[in-house]
């Protein structure tokens, strides 16, 4: 009979997550009497050994019942201690004065941030979120009074995202201190930042940051309409909400870019793009993003720019090279022999006598081969590390060739392109997918294959949109004034208009900031 | 539309999974270095390929057999050049492979019937192209494609190399297939081909056979009609401006029985066309700029009144020259310098008519010959190397 | 905003003497000549393509008229991926079928139509510059083995040889046309911007055909391409510098085939929006699909080898042809449509 009941029940609180309602009642107020409400958070929080309710009675004199909801290891306790227990436990109240809570609220109670709610749901949520509930008897309002602390990392050089010059903060895990990164970086009362929370399980705090008179205000509502719209169990990282929030989910390209990075971030918001932070990640999604954006460093900026429009161009080569290199090198031997010089075509085909494979085979092995290498790469243990990709990659590559299986120019082909891939390191992803479709286009019908792939994925670029911007802006449709950040860096003194297809608000500085040694009287 | 769309997705992987049928892997291709083309004693066509071996190239960072191994030889017979081309498939185990041939060898019995018949296929087919040097050789072309080079592990590359340097004495053309189809477009042009020869090597006991670039044939149209020697050719080459270096052999002034060589360094050449009293009257105007560059003797030649003379004597060699290329082409009636064309544009209206008659007006044509010369340095030398003679020398 | 910058792969050089380069420069004004009636019916009409505003003018006989010209696109990229399929076959990859050429082409092209006009125009936008690049790279580097005195003599033929040969080169763009059927989704609205968009557009086409056959006529002679099938192409494979840079004939080969994969999308997309025009559907896209299966099994049974084909290009009979459907219907419609007052009469 137990059985059949738990079996019953289990199968009842089993059920999918369309009916996502907490263990509560949602809109439930509080009561006056304060047993009760301590006998509904005792309920909800049933099996919950890390919550502390702690009992006390305010006022010396008077003692009135109270208690203080909060969880171990969210809260500073010595805070907590110190500002809430201790200045209420030696207040001085005089009766029929003032309500008690108006009393604690605003006098007693040594906090930044408090806040008032009659609702349950509230106040579970702010002691979810860390916050410290605090009950009073005869009163059905609670007060969320925050007494946040929890260990968190510390602020360090993101691993992803390494700089020669410029500032090495990364974002961390948690929003409140994110959202202070980004503040440093902008004084400005415009930045806004919109609180929102999404997953119905996690219940996920994150933050739309904008600046209000860059941003387009359409572009914003339209972030926060598609953030509301998400209905899902849980929000673990911004990825999920990236997926949920994108333009174009079936494409290849990321149309949502992201960072670690405050100053990045900051640049972005002040070009008129959209933030979303995420609490429990420090990766910050950008809207609108754009293809040019994978190309844009924040190095770039500071370095010099006659050195960063060199390392630009070199940037869009590795890329190509990265993508068509292996198509090419594929569709080259096996169909268009007649477009190699004489000498190279004899090194190459003096190389692939004997190997056992077809030119396409091969090259898929390889390619194969190296993304086992580059992913074990990642996930080896730092110890092992160096031994293994030494192993990896010499030993491997070297007897490989020597043992007939692959010819040695395959081998250099294939080393190149992925070395290339690194370059551009936010379309890792793309140009691996990419590469292979190509690699087995050329593979099949050479050259021809190759350039009506390209001509394919080109199309499809310039269909996708990223929050209304056209994708490939601003190359097509073609912006030239937005083009002096996307084919040169153009000097600081230069950078007179944000681009144009974001923000109307488009004037950034004075023209003609031109620098020059101070000039004499007398010069004309 | 879903049904649809999945139809025509399983057509398009259909269609791909064989493969594309012009995937050619490369240990399936023969790369051929060089062409001769023969005629037999039955009078069918035999076709000589050079084949590349990479695989001896690649083994052969050691030096000991340079030359005969990398490549090897296929002859094959046919009615015509693209058949006995096929022919020569059932001796190779791969497909021949034409785009990076860069010589034609053609024998001297073919092109004296005509080769016109047998360019048609190299002209035609994609995979020859346009760039590579045309020889004749007095021989069979099929020796020629046996020969080795000592200095090239590829023969053909060796001989397409020559062509290329054939500017250094100018006595032989450099002709490329893209000129000879000009040429043979052309209603009055006629081509001239460098000639290729053969000399055996006279080191060792060995049986190779090393190249030579020697003579230049004429042809009359398609047909080819005699042979012209280094200076002759000169003289062509000359008028037709494309004299780029030489050496002109003069004697030396004050002192005819030694002789001075000067480098030319440029020339180039204007032709005039013009009607003087009925009759049709070609200029050719030739400036050339040379060196002193050897000096055979005991004299000071570095000296204005010596300098001029030598010039004088340049001027008078290249006339010579020229006048005997003239003489020799008006007598075999072939407009080898293409006064045809320089006629057209100067003389427009008058071209329809002469074209008609061409190949009879081409030797009435009375040809001048003026040349400037100029010389300029004289090497690291003042003076020679020998000590003056008492007569007329400085001291010291 | 939507600027269309058509162009298209140059096959053959235009038959004539060395005054052709003169012929063309004259084809510009040609062309505008010819695209007068156009204009004016725009002009009249401007939201509306041209199989609409015959459909306007001329009642139900207008969608006979639009069934007309639809066909007449239908011929025209059948001719066209037929010249293309029958280069790519003789040049560069021989042992592949047409049909598999075919096949291969024409879903990347639906593709393309399937996004819409404003993909198409984009990446012509986007890649036009590179291809007139590539004909300007072409054109240096073959500067060193260029020939200009093929040039002369000046005017050697009659003034009015060359005005015929103008005449006809300009015949032989039906881009025109499709001009007339893609105006309406211009948004510049101004006469006089939409005039100096059809000179600019026949001055960029002149230019880089007078450039195209500088360097054919310079490197191959005057005797030679008129017995070469493919001259530009050979020219291109003449490219030879400091013994490295050859056989870069696969940049031109790639730039003929984004041109081309171009063209047959535009055309395609005209052919569908034509055809859902006349028959007044509202939404193109499953057109899509069965033109493209239509398309196949035209283009090849439309010739039968490439000796029609050369026959047809030829000066004799694809001119007069195009002339009949640029020049004459249009003004015919013009016409009544003047008669009958219909239209957006505006001085």
């Amino acid at each position: 009979m137990n059985r059949l009941i738990t079996r019953s029940g289990q199968k009842k609180s089993s059920q999918p997550t369309g009916n996502i309602s907490p263990s509560y009642n949602n809109s439930a107020a509080l009561s006056k009497d304060i047993n009760e409400n301590l006998a509904t958070i005792k309920k909800i929080f049933i099996n919950t050994d890390d919550l502390i309710i702690r009992e006390f009675k305010i006022g010396r004199e008077l003692q009135v019942n109270a208690f203080a909801v909060m969880l171990v290891g969210l809260i500073n306790e010595a805070s907590v201690n110190e500002h809430l227990i201790r200045p209420l436990m030696s207040l001085h109240l005089d009766i029929n004065k003032e309500p008690t809570l108006k009393v604690v609220k605003e006098s007693a109670l040594f906090v930044a941030s408090i806040k008032e709610t009659l609702k349950l749901d509230d106040t579970v949520r702010g002691i979810l979120s860390g916050d410290t509930a605090l009950f009073i008897d005869e009163t059905d309002r609670a007060l969320i009074a925050s007494f946040r602390g929890w260990p968190a990392r510390s602020i360090v050089e993101p691993k992803t995202e390494s700089v020669v010059r410029g500032p090495r903060e990364g974002f961390v895990e948690s929003l409140s201190t994110n959202t202070a990164l980004l503040r440093r970086k902008i004084k400005n009362p415009q930045l806004k930042f919109e609180k929102m929370t999404v997953g119905n399980q996690t219940r996920t705090d994150i933050s739309i940051a904008y600046i209000n008179n860059i941003a387009d205000s359409k572009t914003v509502q339209e972030v926060k309409d598609r953030v509301s719209r998400i209905d899902t169990d849980s929000i673990l990282e911004s990825g999920y909400i990236e997926e949920f929030i994108e333009d174009a989910p079936y494409s290849l390209f990321p149309t949502v870019g992201n960072s670690e990075k405050p100053d990045i971030i900051a640049a972005k918001l002040l070009e008129g793009r959209i933030a979303v932070l995420t609490d429990g990640t420090p990766f910050v999604l950008t809207v609108p993003y754009l293809f040019i954006e994978a190309f844009q460093d924040s190095e770039d900026y500071y370095a010099r720019p006659y050195f960063s429009t060199f390392v630009r161009w070199l940037r869009w080569l590795a890329f190509l090279i990265s993508v068509f290199l292996p198509a090419l090198y594929v569709a080259i031997t096996t169909f268009h022999q007649e477009l190699l010089p004489t000498s190279l075509l004899i090194s190459i085909a003096s190389s692939h006598e004997g190997i056992p494979f077809p030119t396409i085979v091969e090259a898929v092995l390889m390619q194969i081969a190296f993304e086992i290498l580059r992913e074990a790469g990642l996930r080896l243990p730092k110890a092992v590390g160096q031994a293994v990709s030494i192993v990896g990659a010499l030993v491997i590559g070297e007897a490989a060739v020597s043992a007939g299986l692959v010819g040695s120019p395959m081998v250099v082909v294939m080393a190149l392109t992925g070395i290339s891939s690194f370059v551009v390191p936010t379309l890792t992803d793309v140009t691996t997918v990419t590469r292979f479709i190509l690699l087995l286009l050329a593979g099949f019908s050479g050259l021809y294959g190759v350039i009506l792939g390209f001509a394919g994925i080109i199309t499809h670029q310039l269909s996708l949109r990223s929050y209304g911007q056209p994708y490939l802006s601003p190359l097509a449709p073609l912006n030239v004034s937005d083009l002096k950040d996307v084919i040169i860096r153009a000097p600081w003194w230069a950078m007179n208009t944000r681009p144009n297809s974001l923000s109307k608000n488009s004037r950034r500085q004075k023209k003609s900031l031109i620098p020059h040694p101070p000039r004499e009287e007398n010069d004309t | 539309m879903k049904k649809v769309l999945t139809t025509i997705a399983c057509i398009l992987l259909l269609t791909m999974l064989p493969g594309c049928w012009n995937r050619r892997e490369l240990n399936t291709l023969s790369i051929v270095q060089a062409v001769g083309i023969d005629r037999t004693d039955t009078g069918q066509i035999s076709v000589s390929l050079q084949i590349l071996k990479p695989n001896a190239i690649k083994s052969s960072t050691s030096e000991k057999d340079v030359g005969s191994k990398s490549v090897w030889v296929v002859t094959s017979e046919g009615e015509t050049v693209f058949d006995a081309l096929r022919n020569s498939s059932m001796q190779t185990d791969r497909k021949a492979y034409f785009p990076h041939n860069t010589v034609y060898v053609l024998s001297e019995e073919l092109a004296r019937e005509g080769i016109g018949d047998e360019l048609d296929l190299l002209g035609r087919d994609p995979e020859f192209r346009k760039l590579p040097y045309v020889f004749i050789t007095k021989g069979k072309a099929e020796d020629i494609i046996r020969s080795s080079h000592e200095q090239e592990k590829i023969p053909g590359q060796a001989i397409q190399k020559m062509a290329e340097i054939s500017f250094a004495t100018s006595k032989i053309p450099k002709i490329n297939f893209l000129e000879l189809l000009k040429n043979l477009a052309s209603k009055t042009n006629d081509s001239i081909i460098p000639g290729i020869t053969l000399v055996p090597d006279k080191s060792e006991e060995s049986m190779k056979n090393f190249v030579k670039l020697e003579g230049t044939a004429i042809l009359k149209k398609d047909k080819m009609i005699g042979w012209f020697k280094g200076e002759e050719t000169r003289g062509v080459l000359w008028i037709l401006g494309n004299v780029k270096s030489g050496i002109l052999v003069v004697p030396t002034p004050n002192d005819e029985n030694k002789k001075s060589g000067i480098e030319v360094i440029k020339a180039n050449s204007r032709i005039v066309a013009e009607r003087v009293d009925g009759n049709l009257e070609i200029t050719v105007n030739v400036h050339a700029d040379g060196n002193l560059g050897e000096h055979m003797g005991h004299e000071d030649l570095v000296n204005p009144e010596d300098f001029k003379e030598l010039e004088e004597l340049m001027a008078s060699a290249i006339e010579e020259e020229i006048r005997s290329a003239v003489d020799k082409a008006q007598e075999w009636e072939v407009d080898i310098f293409k006064f045809g064309t320089e006629v057209h544009r100067q003389l427009p209206k008058e071209w329809p008519e002469l074209e008609k008659n061409w190949r009879e007006e081409f030797p009435k044509i009375k040809v001048n010959i003026v040349v400037d010369t100029t010389l300029h340095w004289a090497g690291l030398m003042k003076k020679s190397i020998q000590p003056p003679t008492k007569e007329g020398g400085e001291n010291q | 905003m939507v600027i269309i910058i058509t162009f298209f792969p140059v096959l053959d050089s235009p038959p004539g003497n060395q005054d052709v380069w003169l012929a063309l420069l004259l084809s510009i004004p040609m062309h505008l000549l010819l695209s007068v009636p156009i204009y004016l019916l725009w002009k009249r009409f401007p939201n509306q393509s041209f199989i609409e505003y015959s459909q306007t003018i001329l009642g139900q006989a207008g969608k006979l008229v639009g069934l007309l010209y639809v066909l007449y696109f239908l011929h025209d990229v059948s001719m066209f991926l037929y010249r293309w399929s029958a280069f790519l076959t003789t040049a560069i990859m021989p042992e592949t079928p047409v049909l598999f050429i075919l096949i291969f082409l024409l879903p990347f092209c639906a593709y393309a139509v399937l996004k819409g006009i404003e993909v198409i125009t984009r990446f012509a936008e986007l890649f036009a510059p590179f291809i007139f690049a590539g004909i300007i790279i072409i054109f240096l580097l073959l500067a060193k083995d260029m020939d200009l005195k093929v040039f002369s003599p000046f005017l050697e033929k009659s003034f009015f040889s060359i005005l015929l040969g103008a005449l006809v080169t300009a015949l032989r763009t039906s881009e025109i046309l499709i001009f007339a059927m893609l105006l309406p989704y211009v948004t510049i609205k101004k006469a006089k911007e939409v005039r100096s968009m059809f000179l600019s557009t026949y001055s960029i086409l002149a230019f880089f055909w007078i450039i195209c056959v500088i360097v054919v006529l310079s490197t191959l002679g005057l005797d030679l391409p008129k017995v070469l099938q493919f001259s530009y192409f050979d020219a291109v494979r003449l490219i030879s510098i400091g013994g490295f840079i050859e056989r870069i004939e696969s940049i031109h080969l790639s730039m003929w085939l984004i041109s081309g994969y171009l063209r047959v999308a535009l055309y395609f997309f005209v052919i569908v929006i034509g055809l859902s025009q006349v028959f007044g559907l509202k939404n193109y896209k499953p057109l899509v699909i069965s033109i493209l299966t239509i398309l196949i099994p035209i283009s090849l049974a439309i010739q039968t080898n490439i000796t029609d084909l050369n026959q047809f290009l030829n000066y004799h009979i694809e001119p007069w042809y195009n002339l009949f459907f640029i020049f004459i219907i249009p003004v015919t419609l013009l016409s009544i449509a003047m008669i009958r007052k219909q239209g957006d009469i505006k001085p």
